[in-house]
């Protein structure tokens, strides 16, 4: 499957692959605090929550993986700005990172709806998927389309609660937006390239300081 | 899954219940703190004993029940569980 090709500015290379391990490190904790709760409340919302984290995190990772052996190939040959073509006939490395990823990232949004709506509709997770499938080529778009639903609820939630976990939550997942959104035009400026993988950033470091702050509860309090 | 969810919280009121009234309570102050039939709290009061989350103690010539340190550690636990399902907009 063509991807197009990702302009990427020189001296920002590896900074992203490390992001991408930072991404899924956070993932997999969330994971497996996730997996902890399900285990005690046996509620289906934590087991999608648990699945949708760690299937991220999985595509994360590859992606990290797959992205460092690229380099190998392409640093040499690029002087400012460097070009991953994965729009080649031949299925590549990159290729398939980016396969993986987009696959992941798109089913984990899916979980992220599913985790909201669990309780208040019983929707059959099959009426939705061909709806991301059809729609596979255009990640960005697709996941922006996902990700709306998933701030829309983490809004309300917000709005309910009021307090420093719920909007720490929210923040990430509208950093997260703000990325899949800025990616959309990396055709025309790489620099927000680098704008847009700092956002990716921001998302996760604020789901890091919500489960430090969940870890830190005290009974009673 | 909506009886798991209801037991499970009653497991945590009793227990919390407990620890409010300084860590042992008399069943009559269960009973009615948890609002639970007679029954039903002698059950979940043997399970929860089954499970050392609380034990039998004496208190002015009555029994009564005190948190174990494990059941203590749940409560703990369960604070934790309810804080990332409520930052995920999770009811339990």
């Amino acid at each position: 499957m063509a991807i197009g090709d990702i302009i990427v500015p020189k001296w920002f290379f590896g900074f992203d692959s490390a992001i991408y391990i930072f991404v899924a490190i956070v993932g997999f904790l969330i994971t497996y605090y996730s997996y902890k709760t399900y285990s005690i409340t046996a509620k289906k919302q934590h087991l999608f929550l648990y699945w949708g984290f760690k299937i991220i995190s999985v595509g994360f990772l590859l992606l990290a993986i797959t992205r460092i052996y690229s380099y190998g190939i392409v640093l040499p040959t690029c002087t400012d700005v460097c070009t991953l073509s994965t729009s080649g006939s031949a299925f590549t490395i990159t290729d398939f990172g980016y396969w993986i990823y987009f696959a992941a990232s798109l089913l984990a949004y899916l979980m992220f709806i599913l985790t909201s709506m669990a309780e208040k509709i019983k929707l059959p997770i099959m009426f939705i998927l061909p709806v991301w499938f059809a729609a596979f080529p255009y990640f960005h778009i697709t996941s922006i389309f996902l990700m709306s639903f998933v701030v829309f609820n983490s809004i309300l939630n917000f709005l309910k609660n009021k307090n420093a976990a719920t909007l720490l939550v929210l923040l990430a997942f509208v950093f997260i937006s703000i990325f899949h959104l800025s990616l959309i035009v990396i055709p025309i400026n790489q620099t927000v390239y680098v704008f847009a993988h700092l956002f990716l950033l921001l998302g996760f470091l604020s789901f890091l300081f919500m489960l430090v702050k969940v870890l830190k509860v005290k009974v009673g309090k | 899954m909506k009886g798991r969810r209801s037991e499970i919280n009653i497991l945590h009121d009793i227990l919390q219940l407990i620890e409010k009234k300084g860590g042992v309570a008399k069943p009559t102050h269960i009973l009615y703190g948890a609002n639970l039939s007679y029954k039903r709290m002698v059950g979940y009061l043997e399970f929860l004993e089954e499970k050392d989350f609380i034990e039998k103690v004496e208190k002015s010539g009555k029994t009564a029940y005190k948190t174990t340190d494990k059941g203590k550690r749940f409560l703990l636990e369960f604070r934790k569980v309810e804080e990332l399902s409520s930052a995920f907009g999770i009811g339990l």
